[in-house]
């Protein structure tokens, strides 16, 4: 099954970060056609294509549009989250610096449905090569009225602001991200109330991921239906995939939904596992692993739940034999205990003495510990108040009781 | 030279609904002027932004890459996550202690260069990669590759 190639179909080709490129490809007349719909109406589209958040969460984006108070007379906020922390993933980096105009169209065709006049696109600390793209493609997009005041003539208005981070995984999740954009620590909020209606400055915001949003232009230019025809019921469209670790040809890749099994994207793309192949991390580091008998499983989002994982940010990395097992288990929860924001009990002290427990294996000493961390995930478990917690939950529970033998 | 800055963060405010959200922009903007957020500038920082210094070192302090104390003129972060400790990262830290003989977090005596151990860059494609001053750059798989690259570096600023 070759690449389906939507997103990325112009990326990286000679001259894609800018915008006469960009026009030459169509762009922009998506969000010519959107200026000339109702709000409803894009919504509307956004939800018929089925459409999920692709940072990992995979929330309807058209229904959390639809979430916005219609008839609020407060200023609305849309945010592009390109903080894309998950380690393994780099698929908004790869959309941000070679087609950046795909995701500033998206961000106006979103402000079009929620009537906002400003947006910001938060990117890492760790992509500075992103921020200058974007900023120059803002720059470019405003001069040209595609951004701005009175964008191409319809009377709307909207500003894109890129607003760069400080390097703190937790600020990909959306409440954490809206307190960083604030100015503050970024640690998550209580929810509800939902940014939808509380967001950034408490106004209505609506924060999507870089690569959802970059879908946006294609749904509003060939209709939802066709959209829908790609992919399956409840996983529509395509997705990018980041394979790394222990393979020969780490990269990119863009499919529809369940054209293939995530064992042949390793074996058919990725080049094959190199060394012995000793599990796969489907869907970033926060998502569980999956032994090599596991692999058989259709790339979306119900199959790979279905195999008790998740399909997170399609961020693969393949676990090898290049290192210890336990090492691979005591450096996730290490990440997750570092980024951990420190604002829950649960999740401060309880990923921490997950990483401690693991090195304990990892240095041989067994005994009685995996018992221990199964003590300290019960400890856990629904008590942490955000996914990080809960993720490193289930990352250490797949590690202990998938592979409690070869530890 | 503070005068600069503080022009500086008057503008930042001014390009925010709230002013607060320009708190992390002059963070940024007080390390690559200055090098690091020192006690005096987040002083300054606070004065503009009608918030207490204390404040400011809070927030700074909560992100990872915000520097607090000055680094070499070339800064690795090396990233020892999955993806790149799986094709060899600890190895090339390794090599970055032998190499430029000092301890992370240090920088070596002539002010070229120190490092530090990251968390995931978003260069797993590139692993085992490191960000250098802010550039991507792998795979550095070997020791050469490693050699090679920071005598490049040494011949950059000697030529300089």
């Amino acid at each position: 099954m070759p690449e389906t190639r939507i997103i990325l179909e112009h990326a990286g080709a000679d001259g894609s970060e800018s915008l006469s490129f960009y026009l030459k490809h169509g762009g922009y007349e998506a969000a010519r056609k959107a200026l000339s719909m109702k709000p409803q109406e894009i919504i509307d589209a956004v939800k018929a294509s089925g459409l999920r958040g692709r940072g990992g969460a995979a929330f309807p984006t058209g229904l959390k549009w639809d979430f916005v108070p219609k008839d609020d007379p407060r200023p609305r906020f849309v945010i592009a989250n390109c903080d894309e922390g998950e380690p393994g993933t780099f698929k908004d980096r790869e959309i941000v610096e070679k087609y950046p105009h795909l995701l500033l169209e998206g961000m106006l065709i979103a402000a079009r449905a929620i009537e906002a006049h400003q947006g910001f696109i938060y990117v890492r600390a760790e992509y500075p090569k992103a921020q200058g793209i974007l900023r120059a493609a803002i720059a470019e997009a405003e001069k040209e009225g595609f951004l701005g005041e009175n964008i191409m003539g319809t009377g709307f208005s909207f500003r894109v602001k890129v607003y760069g981070g400080g390097g703190a995984y937790i600020c990909g999740e959306e409440t954490a991200l809206i307190e960083s954009l604030e100015g503050k620590r970024g640690h998550p909020r209580l929810r509800p109330p939902y940014p939808v209606s509380y967001g950034v400055y408490g106004m209505p915001t609506v924060v999507n991921n870089v690569e959802t949003l970059s879908n946006v232009p294609f749904i509003i230019k060939n209709g939802p239906e066709w959209y829908r025809a790609m992919g399956t019921k409840d996983s529509t469209g395509t997705k990018i995939f980041t394979v790394s670790g222990g393979v020969r040809r780490p990269g990119v890749y863009e499919f529809r939904f369940g054209d293939l099994t995530l064992r042949e994207l390793i074996d058919e793309y990725a080049g094959g596992v190199k060394g012995k192949l000793v599990g796969v991390i489907p869907g970033g580091l926060s998502t569980p692993i999956l032994r090599p008998e596991e692999l058989d499983v259709r790339l979306t989002y119900e199959d790979i739940q279905r195999a008790g994982s998740l399909l997170g940010s399609g961020a693969v990395i393949v676990v090898n034999d290049a290192v210890p097992l336990a090492s691979v288990a005591r450096r996730s929860l290490e990440f997750l205990a570092h980024e951990s924001c420190g604002k829950c009990t649960p999740c401060r002290e309880g990923s921490t003495w997950l990483a401690r427990l693991f090195r304990e294996i990892e240095l041989g000493h067994k005994n009685g510990n995996p018992d221990r961390i199964r003590h300290v995930i019960e400890g856990m478990r629904g008590k942490c108040f955000c996914p990080l917690g809960e993720g490193a939950v289930a990352v250490a529970g797949a590690f202990i009781n998938k592979y409690e033998e070869e530890l | 030279m503070m005068n600069g800055f503080r022009e500086r963060i008057r503008e930042l405010k001014a390009e925010f609904p709230m002013g607060d959200s320009a708190l992390i922009p002059s963070i940024h903007e007080a390390v690559s002027r200055f090098g690091a957020l020192s006690r005096d500038v987040a002083v300054v920082i606070a004065d503009e932004l009608g918030t207490k210094p204390e404040h400011v070192e809070a927030v700074a302090s909560f992100y990872h890459l915000i520097k607090r104390e000055s680094v070499g003129r070339f800064h690795f972060l090396v990233c020892t996550n999955l993806s790149c400790m799986i094709c060899g990262a600890y190895d090339l830290f390794g090599w970055m202690k032998e190499l430029l003989g000092v301890e992370p977090g240090q920088t070596t005596p002539d002010g070229l260069f120190s490092y530090e151990e990251a968390e995931c860059i978003g260069s797993c494609d590139l692993a085992p990669a490191v960000l250098l001053n802010g550039e991507r750059i792998g795979p550095l798989d070997t020791r050469d590759k490693l050699k090679n690259l920071l005598d490049g570096l040494r011949r950059e600023v000697g030529n300089a």
